[in-house]
C-alpha cells in the first residue's frame, strides 16, 4: 500500500489524463479506506489514547516491580508463575481489544448513517466509485484495518513495557538471575490468533450494524439494538423456549469455547491472562459450522447493505 | 397537563396581551412536548414492546388451548414478568440512547441556534431532556405494562374460558400488589439509582463534538484499566459494577422484582450513602452541561 502511494507524484500527470482506463482496480479501494480514517480518527486515536493512559498507569506500578517480582520468587520457590508475569501485559491486550471493539461498533452503526446525515453522500456518489468499493471499504475498518491497529499498538505498548520493565529491574539488581518478563513472542502469537478469531466470529455483528446504519432514517442504535431483542423475548413469551437469546449470546462470547481448548491435558481450565500455544484450536475453529454460518449471514448483511446505498439519498 | 394545552387556543389573545403572565413551568412543559415530538421513538420503542409481548403471549395462549387441558403448563404466570421486563428494558435502551444524542443532536444539525433564540433558559431545556430518561420513561414505561398486563389478562380469561382450560389468573389484590412493586422498582432502580448514568451521558452528549459514544464509553474503561495497572486495585470497576447491578443490597428483594414476597426496604435505600453520592454526581454533570450549553455553538 505505501508504494502505490508513493507512486502517485512520480507518474506524470498527463499520462494519468489521456489514459484513465490505466487506474488500477484496488485503487479506489485504497482511497476509500483511507477516506474513512480521515473522516474517523477515533479508528486510531481511541486504542493510542488508552495505551498512552495505560503506559503511564504501568509507569506508576514499576515503583512496585522489585518488591513483587521478589514476593513472587518467595511464593514460587524462585520460578514466577508465567501468569503472574503475563498479567500487566495481557492487562494491556485485553483494554486495547476492548477499546477496539468499542470503536469497531461505533464506527460501524455511524458510518453509512452520518454520511447520508451530513448530505456528503452527494459527493461520494458523484465520484466514479461504486456502491460495491465503498461499502466494501467500510466493513474493512472492523473486519481489517481495527484488528491490525490494535496488534500494532498493542506490540509497540508491550515491548516498550518490556524495555522500561528490564530497566528498572536492572537498575535495582532485583530478581536479575531469575525471569522477569513473560514469553512475549508466544503472546503476540496468541494476539495475533485472537484478533482474526474475533474478527471472523463478530463478522455477522458488525455487518449487521453497517446493514442499519445505512437503513433507518434516525435512531439507527435502536433500530441494531431493539429488533434482537424483541425477536428473543418474543420467543421467550411464546414457546418458553431461548434459541435466539443463546444464538445471540454465543454470537458475543462464544468464539472463546470455538477457538480455544478451555481446559490443557491436565484438565485444569486454563487462566485468560496467558493462554499457552498448545491451548489454540484453530483447526476446530476453521471447520466449525457456526463459524461458516455466521460468515455466510455476514455476506448476505453485506449485500443488503450495498444494496440499500444504491438508493439512499440524504436523509 | 391536558387542561394546559386544552386551554392554550383560548388564551391566544390574552398572551398577545400580557405576555408577562405565562407561567414559570409552561417553557418547561413546552420543552418536555419538544422532545416528545423530535424523538418518537420515546413511547414508539416501549409501545412496540408491548405490542411484541402482547403478540407472543398470544401465540403462547393458542397453543395452550390447542393442546389438551391436562399439559397446562404454570408457564401462563410467568408472561407477565416477561412483557414488564421487556418493556422496561426497550425503555433503558431508549433512555441511554436519548442522553447520548439529546445535546448532540441538536448541535449536529444546527437546531440548537433557532432554540437558543427562544426566550428558554438552558436551565430549562436540559431539564426538560434530563426528565425525558428520569420522569417520562419511567411513568411511560409503568403505565404501558399495566395496560400490557390488563389485556393479556382479559386475553387470557376470553380465550381460556372458551376452550375451558382452567387457567391460574392472578386475583385484583395481587394485582395491585404487582403494580406497586413495579412502581417501587422503577422509582428506585430506573430513577434513583441509574441517574448518574443519564447524568454523565447528558453531559457526554452536551461536551463531544463528535463520537459521543466513545467519549462516554472510553473514559471509565481507561480510568478502570490505569488503576488496575497502576495499583492493582479495582475499586472503579467494582463502583461501576456495584451501580449498574441495579438492585443492590439497599433497594432490597431479588432479581425478580415482579416476586410479591420481595420486600420493600425504602429506609434502606434511602439511608445509602451510595443513592446521595450519585445524585450529587447527577446534579454536577446536569449543572456542567447548562454550562458547556451555554457557550455551544453547532457543530
Amino acid at each position: 500500500m505505501t508504494t502505490q502511494s508513493n507512486a502517485v507524484p512520480q507518474q506524470p500527470l498527463d499520462a494519468q489524463t489521456t489514459a484513465p482506463v490505466a487506474i488500477s482496480p484496488t485503487r479506489p479501494l485504497y482511497r476509500s479506506v483511507r477516506r474513512e480514517l480521515w473522516e474517523n480518527r477515533s479508528i486510531y486515536i481511541a486504542p493510542l489514547a488508552v495505551a498512552v493512559v495505560y503506559l503511564v498507569g504501568f509507569l506508576i506500578s514499576l515503583f512496585w516491580l522489585p518488591q513483587s517480582l521478589r514476593g513472587l520468587e518467595a511464593l514460587h520457590d524462585g520460578t514466577p508463575q508465567p501468569i503472574a508475569l503475563a498479567m500487566p501485559y495481557s492487562h494491556a491486550a485485553m483494554l486495547i481489544m476492548v477499546v477496539g471493539f468499542l470503536v469497531g461498533i461505533f464506527y460501524s452503526v455511524d458510518t453509512l448513517h452520518s454520511e447520508r446525515r451530513e448530505r456528503s453522500i452527494l459527493f461520494w456518489k458523484s465520484l466514479p466509485v461504486s456502491d460495491l468499493t465503498t461499502v466494501l471499504a467500510k466493513a474493512s475498518v472492523p473486519l481489517v484495518i481495527l484488528p491490525v491497529v490494535v496488534f500494532a499498538i498493542t506490540v509497540v505498548l508491550q515491548l516498550i513495557m518490556l524495555l522500561v520493565s528490564a530497566a528498572v529491574v536492572l537498575l535495582s539488581g532485583a530478581g536479575a538471575a531469575t525471569p522477569w518478563h513473560p514469553p512475549l513472542f508466544d503472546m503476540e502469537l496468541v494476539l495475533l490468533y485472537s484478533l482474526i478469531v474475533l474478527a471472523l466470529w463478530h463478522a455477522p455483528l458488525y455487518m449487521w450494524l453497517l446493514l442499519v446504519s445505512g437503513w433507518p432514517r434516525r435512531a439507527t442504535f435502536l433500530w441494531a439494538v431493539l429488533p434482537p431483542l424483541a425477536l428473543a423475548a418474543l420467543e421467550l413469551i411464546a414457546f418458553h423456549t431461548s434459541y435466539l437469546g443463546a444464538l445471540l449470546q454465543d454470537r458475543l462470547y462464544g468464539f472463546a469455547a470455538a477457538a480455544f481448548d478451555l481446559k490443557d491435558r491436565a484438565g485444569a481450565t486454563i487462566d485468560p491472562h496467558f493462554i499457552p500455544l498448545a491451548q489454540l484450536a484453530p483447526g476446530r475453529f476453521f471447520s466449525s459450522p457456526s463459524l461458516w454460518i455466521g460468515l455466510v449471514v455476514a455476506a448476505i448483511f453485506f449485500y443488503a447493505a450495498v444494496r440499500l446505498r444504491r438508493y439512499q439519498g440524504a436523509l | 397537563m391536558n387542561t394546559q394545552s386544552n386551554a392554550l387556543p383560548e388564551s391566544c389573545e390574552s398572551q398577545r396581551i400580557v405576555p408577562a403572565t405565562t407561567s414559570a413551568t409552561r417553557p418547561f412543559y413546552w420543552s418536555v412536548r419538544r422532545e416528545l415530538w423530535e424523538y418518537r421513538s420515546i413511547y414508539i420503542a416501549p409501545l412496540a414492546g408491548a405490542a411484541v409481548a402482547l403478540f407472543g403471549f398470544l401465540i403462547a395462549i393458542l397453543v395452550l388451548s390447542a393442546a389438551n387441558a391436562t399439559q397446562r403448563r404454570p408457564a401462563l404466570e410467568d408472561p407477565y414478568g416477561q412483557a414488564a421486563a421487556l418493556i422496561m428494558m426497550a425503555a433503558f435502551i431508549v433512555s441511554i440512547f436519548y442522553s447520548l444524542e439529546a445535546l448532540h443532536g441538536e448541535r449536529r444539525d444546527g437546531s440548537i441556534l433557532f432554540w437558543k433564540s427562544l426566550p428558554v433558559s438552558d436551565l430549562t431545556t436540559v431539564l426538560s431532556k434530563a426528565s425525558i430518561p428520569l420522569v417520562v420513561l419511567p411513568l411511560l414505561s409503568f403505565v404501558i405494562v399495566v395496560a400490557t398486563v390488563v389485556i393479556m389478562l382479559l386475553l387470557s380469561s376470553l380465550i381460556l374460558l372458551g376452550s375451558g382450560v382452567p387457567v391460574a389468573t392472578p386475583g385484583t389484590p395481587m394485582l395491585v400488589q404487582m403494580g406497586m412493586m413495579l412502581l417501587y422498582h422503577l422509582i428506585t432502580v430506573h430513577v434513583l439509582w441509574y441517574a448518574p448514568f443519564y447524568g454523565w451521558l447528558l453531559l457526554v452528549s452536551a461536551w463531544a463534538r463528535r463520537a459521543a459514544f466513545l467519549w462516554a464509553a472510553l473514559p471509565p474503561v481507561a480510568i478502570g484499566g490505569i488503576e488496575k495497572i497502576a495499583f492493582h486495585t479495582t475499586y472503579f470497576f467494582d463502583m461501576l459494577r456495584y451501580r449498574f447491578a441495579g438492585s443492590g443490597p439497599e433497594v432490597g428483594g431479588s432479581d425478580n422484582f415482579l416476586n410479591p414476597m420481595t420486600h420493600f426496604t425504602p429506609g434502606r435505600f434511602l439511608a445509602s450513602p451510595g443513592l446521595w453520592i450519585g445524585l450529587l454526581i447527577t446534579a454536577a454533570c446536569l449543572a456542567a452541561a447548562v454550562r458547556l450549553r451555554r457557550r455551544q455553538d453547532p457543530i
